[in-house]
């Protein structure tokens, strides 16, 4: 099964290198793109994106009918450059004022759900640094050809490659070592997005108007365990963009990430009846290896067996004369 | 400049703004694929993928991989060369990422000459936006080859495959510096000097030193020559690699110079006293001291009365530029030196040029193309001529 779907479902970007072919299938399916680049303190990335992003795909091309930023209320210059470039900036505590307003990630992707008019969002991290609009074609691009598809994830990292040829791939430090860990054990299928926790997705109005969003670190996660539940694994598909480059997170960063994950995902666990009846955990663990362009699963099976306290074997009392 | 063109002018300034974006847009994505000289395939590729984007003719990649697209004229009696070079001085770099700020974009290679090939690959749809239609073609020419040991193979290779084309006249675009006026390439040679310490050195004699002590005797003894004031001369060093650690006596050194004069007969005067210099070190000093041409260019170019530097200074001057005469040993020696009357033109302001945080001004750039598009228009409009043309 998901050896079968990352065949079907997984994309490189460069498959839709014909804008203009895209552009076609978008108007004659009369379907509107929006953009939405959540923001928070990103006054050295933005203006690229923005530049990049409108000249590319507004301009040049007409593929996003908008593009807008929402600011979680930055303290530097990030909605002055936006804006400098012709953004359209909006202040996610002024948007829904009625809902009140809480700080962090998923708050400004929730409510561009209702500020932006696209039947298809995409959304684009503003710490970018090397953007390009393979980061919005690779991941639209799907959803515009194919109606089954409704959510589309992308990855990038490029490990070093060995000199057999073959790398490990995936995602970053809390994808491989929390995320795949618990995907593994609890929702197997999710192992086939080959980074989870990526912050450029594209997604149909009519997915994200149905979804809760967590509005912290574990928005990601929840999506995917919710869009899994609720449409299966056929309405994702993951695409490559290749590199991308962006700060490295601090091991401190990243424990307050897992920190938040983890609470959105039992969180989850207990409103699907998971909690107080576990199923039967999973022995198979599921990475992935890359080799000449085909990504494949690798599976290892790993049994916890547990020994118990030496103090119960009958030898070791003997010799310690314990009574 | 009449106040009539003046006021044309400004008003192609500010449709040119408006449009600006496209022009950032390609200088960062050309300046995010590496392209050290004789790697700049990848480069090129993007400049023909824009060329096909905006159906130019003759859209092709030649034997030396220079980009080539021609904007066709209306009535195509002429055709005008516009150059950018392609290749940028690396410093090892795979992977350049440029940032952009409100006022600058930032990353090795921006200023030299992303924005140079950028101009080249906005050109037609500027064109095309501002409803501009000359009568004469533009020739494009994406060159590659053209730093340092490259040695100008580019644009000499496409130049040697149309010499029997007659241009009307070439620019050469550089990203900096705005009000920048080339019209004349000097005569150079640009050279490395290896110096090498031989295993039998013999470290007892009176003034034995390492690669840095005889390096800089070299460097004195260098400067100690006599240049003279007419023809202006002078002798650049360009840079100096000696040593590897702080408590280890290097035993190598190379040193980059070029040698620079209105007279070619100077240079070549200059030359052989550097030639004696390194002899009688490697006599006195018993080391071992190798110099490698690396280019040489040889002077030439148009009057400063030409009628194409005329219509630059009145273009500069209505966009309120200063203008700064600066000769050139870039491709535009090559195309005074194939008798096509040309020049070198920056488009904005920057500085730390080669490297890693080079940076070129956002605000100065649409001057620098309004610039550009008005002399492509008056070289059209016959106004730059100054010889017949079939």
């Amino acid at each position: 099964m998901i050896e079968n779907w990352i065949k079907k479902n997984t994309f490189h970007y460069s498959e839709f290198w014909d804008v203009l072919e895209l552009i076609r299938v978008k108007e004659e399916k009369n379907l509107k793109i929006s953009v939405c680049i959540p923001t928070l303190n990103e006054e050295k990335t933005i203006g690229k994106e923005i530049v990049i992003l409108r000249s590319e795909l507004m301009d040049r091309y007409k593929l996003i009918d908008e593009l807008v930023v929402i600011d979680s209320g930055s303290t530097d210059k990030t909605r002055e450059v936006a804006e400098s470039f012709g953004a359209e900036v909006y202040l996610s505590a002024d948007i829904l004022p009625t809902q009140g307003f809480k700080r962090g990630k998923g708050e400004n992707l929730w409510k561009a759900i209702y500020q932006l008019e696209g039947d298809i969002i995409c959304y684009v991290d503003a710490d970018i640094s090397n953007i390009h609009p393979r980061f919005v074609t690779g991941l639209v691009a799907p959803l515009i050809y194919r109606d089954t598809i409704h959510y589309v994830k992308a990855f990038y990292d490029r490990p070093i490659t060995h000199s057999s040829g073959i790398r490990s791939s995936g995602g970053g430090r809390v994808t491989e070592i929390l995320v795949r860990p618990l995907f593994s054990l609890f929702f197997p299928e999710l192992t086939a997005l080959i980074q989870p926790l990526s912050g450029e997705y594209a997604v149909r109005r009519e997915v994200l108007e149905k979804i809760s969003f967590p509005i912290g670190y574990g928005v990601e996660t929840s999506h995917l365990m919710d869009v899994h539940k609720k449409w299966g694994l056929d309405a994702f598909a993951q695409t490559d963009i290749e590199e991308r480059v962006h700060r490295n997170q601090t091991t401190n960063a990243l424990g307050k990430m897992s920190f938040g994950i983890l609470q959105s995902f039992l969180s989850r666990m207990k409103s699907y009846g998971m909690v107080n009846s576990l199923p039967s955990m999973e022995t198979l663990y599921r990475q992935f290896q890359v080799e000449d362009k085909e990504y494949k699963q690798i599976t290892h099976e790993i049994h916890e067996v547990e020994r118990p306290p030496m103090i119960e074997i009958p030898e070791y009392r003997k010799k310690f004369k314990i009574q | 400049m009449k106040n009539a063109d003046r006021k044309k002018l400004k008003n192609m300034e500010a449709e040119i703004t408006a449009m600006r974006d496209i022009i950032l847009s390609n200088a960062v994505l050309f300046a995010e694929i590496p392209a050290p000289t004789h790697k700049e395939s990848k480069r090129i590729q993007f400049l023909i993928d824009r060329f096909q984007e905006a159906q130019l003719d003759n859209i092709s990649v030649d034997e030396a991989g220079n980009g080539l697209g021609l904007i066709p004229g209306t009535e195509g009696k002429n055709t005008i060369l516009m150059v950018a070079h392609a290749d940028t001085v690396m410093k090892g770099l795979h992977d350049p990422v440029m940032s952009l700020d409100a006022d600058r974009i930032t990353g090795p290679g921006i200023a030299k000459n992303s924005i140079g090939l950028s101009l080249l690959a906005t050109l037609p749809k500027l064109f095309e936006r501002m409803d501009i239609r000359l009568k004469d073609n533009i020739q494009l020419v994406g060159v590659t080859q053209s730093r340092g040991k490259g040695n100008l193979a580019g644009i000499n290779h496409f130049l040697d495959e149309h010499k029997r084309v007659l241009y009307r006249a070439g620019v050469c675009v550089e990203g900096v510096q705005l009000g920048r006026l080339s019209y004349s390439s000097i005569g150079m040679l640009r050279a490395k000097i290896f110096l090498d310490i031989p295993e039998d050195y013999d470290w007892s004699q009176t003034g034995a030193s390492g690669a840095i002590g005889h390096m800089n005797q070299l460097i004195s003894q260098l400067r100690g020559i006599r240049l003279p004031k007419e023809p202006k001369t002078n002798i650049v060093f360009g840079s100096l690699n000696c040593g590897t650690a702080y408590n280890t006596v290097p035993l190598q050194g190379i040193l980059r110079f070029e040698i620079q004069s209105n007279d070619f007969g100077v240079v070549t005067e200059i030359e052989e006293e550097v030639l004696e210099i390194l002899h009688s070190m490697e006599v006195e000093h018993g080391i071992q001291l190798r110099m490698k041409e690396i280019a040489r260019r040889s002077p030439g170019g148009i009057s400063f009365g030409h009628p194409l530097v005329k219509t630059v200074r009145s273009v500069l001057e209505a966009l309120e530029v200063d203008t700064r005469i600066d000769p050139s040993t870039g491709e535009l020696s090559a195309l005074l030196g194939a008798d096509i009357p040309s020049v070198t033109l920056g488009v904005s302001k920057g500085k730390k040029i080669h490297e890693t945080d080079e940076y070129l001004l956002i605000d100065p750039i649409c001057s620098g193309v309004t610039q550009i598009v008005s002399v492509l228009q008056n070289i059209d409009e016959g106004n730059c001529d100054d010889r017949e043309l079939d």
